[in-house]
């Protein structure tokens, strides 16, 4: 059984390929030219450096979101493409699942950031992997505020951390992941999905969809009153 | 040696249709699926590029399942996939070439970028497939405006090209403000049938005869003064005589150039195409000044004027037989022109 994670989601982005033994292969790069051009031949790589096929492999996990909205759908393009033309399931992981991933097993709670720019932040919180909350969007000050109202220490990570951290900082348990340890390895979007494969968790290419968490700024404009 | 049919899938996204189709030796139409998303941009009064894209990616690959079942073509039968790279919105060429790459991929076929200005001139190879070169061709849409010789398939040479506004934005700019719905091309085309085209003078750009090149900039400017100024002086607009008036403005310059083009290279055919060479008045005005000079003239079908993968599929296969293929690291190029 081997699962490709794939990762295009933010300004790194990258493939692993994960089995039930764990990492095989891992490629993860600092995005410059544009998704569109690393991912196709970072795959290629992944899979060439590993001895294994595409058509060798048992499913396709990607993160579906949030993240950079053109990032998103190149990811996806990706997948669908595979799973369409190889008859394979795909495994949908959102960004924070992955991250909160990194750290399950850290006992308390994880808040994977993803920034979301205007002093605003995409997160949930995790504890040893599994969510205890739904995914929102908020102010970071306004997360400052509720996360200092609890009284056990918080893990920050993911790569949104880097904007935000001086803020964050102004959580009284405050808990930073390693600086190198803040982006998202397609490794765990795969592990993620193996485990999800494994429990039938699992969409076909047509179900799949992008998980922006936000609308278009046109629709914003046109009316602003709906969310 | 056997002569097997090549069958390529043809992907476009560069704009706001999601389109896809089969194509067998370049010149058959197997399928042709467009799914247009026109009523999702019309309360914006244009095409929001995020919201396209977003469509897009939500669209394409139900777009290419369908067009692969009304050709009845297996996706494993498919010899290679053809694919917008540009020019249009990034948001949403970056949704069709990166399912064709990974389709391509997978499949282990040739991949091949193709620009979409030149997928119009293979438009008019699909819907007359006895078409053979030399051939003029004047190409015109919302976004360009170029005048092709075309002497083989698969190559081209530029004679000229917009050096402002394309064609149809200034109909498109001009209907806005009309307050017209868009697209705005086909409602001016309409209203100019009940106008006089005499009524007012508009500048004709780049007019002479020293160049092949087109300038509708002053011509947008002239319409837009015209306008503010009758509604200054609080006097009533004819729209239909407007709207006539302005759209001769263009015709009369892209009919006499390519006209001129075609006696320069001395060939007998002229094709259009493009959003613009569904306008009635320009068909009309070509086929006139054609007819006399023993110059055959060819324009698609409505389907065939906008844009659909069918086009992109043909300009690819040629392509592929000229020798051209891209790699996987080809990226969508926003404002690619023909080079």
């Amino acid at each position: 059984m081997i699962i490709m994670g794939i990762d295009t989601s933010g300004s790194f982005g990258g493939a692993a390929l994960v089995s039930e033994q764990g990492l095989v292969a891992e490629y993860l790069l600092q995005i410059h030219r544009g998704h569109s051009e690393l991912i196709v031949p970072t795959i290629e790589r992944v899979l060439s450096d590993s001895g294994i096929a595409l058509e060798d492999l048992t499913a396709f996990a990607v993160v579906t979101g949030p993240g950079s909205f053109t990032g998103l759908r190149i990811g996806l393009a990706t997948v669908k493409g595979f799973a369409y033309a190889l008859n394979k399931p795909i495994i949908p992981v959102t960004a924070m699942e992955a991250l909160a991933w990194q750290h399950r097993t850290y006992p308390q709670l994880v808040y994977p950031i993803i920034d979301a720019r205007r002093q605003e932040v995409f997160t949930q919180a995790f504890r040893s992997g599994e969510s205890v909350a739904e995914a929102v969007n908020c102010k970071v000050s306004d997360l400052v505020e509720m996360l200092n109202s609890l009284s056990e220490p918080v893990l920050f990570t993911g790569p949104g951390v880097t904007a935000h951290r001086q803020q964050l900082s102004e959580v009284k348990h405050a808990i930073f992941a390693p600086d190198q340890d803040l982006q998202l390895r397609p490794s765990s979007a795969a592990a993620l999905g193996l485990e999800r494969f494994k429990q039938g968790k699992t969409q076909s290419w047509y179900e799949v969809l992008p998980y922006y968490m936000r609308k278009s700024s046109a629709e914003y404009q046109f009316n602003p009153t709906e969310k | 040696m056997s002569l097997k049919t090549i069958l390529t899938l043809g992907i476009e996204t560069s704009c706001d249709e999601t389109a896809a189709a089969v194509i067998a030796d370049g010149k058959q139409i197997l399928s042709n699926v467009i799914a247009s998303q026109v009523d999702l941009h019309q309360r914006f009064g244009g095409v929001v590029p995020e919201i396209a894209a977003r469509k897009h990616i939500e669209t394409i690959f139900p777009v290419i399942d369908q067009a692969l079942m009304d050709a009845d073509v297996a996706l494993t039968e498919i010899d290679l996939i053809a694919v917008t790279y540009g020019p249009g919105l990034v948001g949403g060429l970056l949704v069709g070439l990166q399912a064709a790459k990974s389709l391509a991929f997978a499949l282990n076929k040739p991949l091949i970028g193709v620009n979409h200005i030149e997928g119009h001139i293979y438009a008019n190879i699909l819907a007359n497939p006895e078409l053979e070169p030399p051939f003029v061709c004047l190409t015109a849409s919302g976004g360009h405006t170029d005048l092709l010789y075309i002497s083989e398939f698969g190559y081209y040479d530029i004679m000229g090209r917009t050096r402002d506004d394309a064609a149809g934005e200034a109909f498109d700019k001009i209907a806005r403000v009309l307050g017209l719905p868009y697209p705005g091309g086909p409602q001016i085309d309409r209203l100019a049938k009940q106008g006089n085209r005499n009524a007012i003078e508009f500048p004709r750009g780049l007019a002479g005869d020293d160049t092949f090149d087109f300038s509708f900039s002053g011509l947008k400017t002239a319409a837009l003064n015209y306008l503010n100024r009758a509604k200054q002086m609080g006097a009533e607009i004819h729209i239909p005589d407007f709207a006539a008036s302005f759209q001769w403005a263009i015709v009369d310059v892209l009919a006499s150039k390519v006209i001129r083009a075609a006696r320069e290279k001395d060939v007998k055919q002229i094709i259009l195409s493009g959003g613009v060479a569904a306008n009635s008045s320009l068909r009309a005005q070509v086929q006139a000044l054609a007819e006399p000079l023993g110059i055959k003239v060819l324009f698609p079908p409505p389907v065939l004027c906008t844009d659909n993968a069918a086009m992109i599929a043909s300009a690819g296969h040629f392509k592929h037989l000229a020798g051209y293929s891209h790699g996987w690291d080809l990226n969508a190029v926003p404002n690619l022109r023909l080079e």
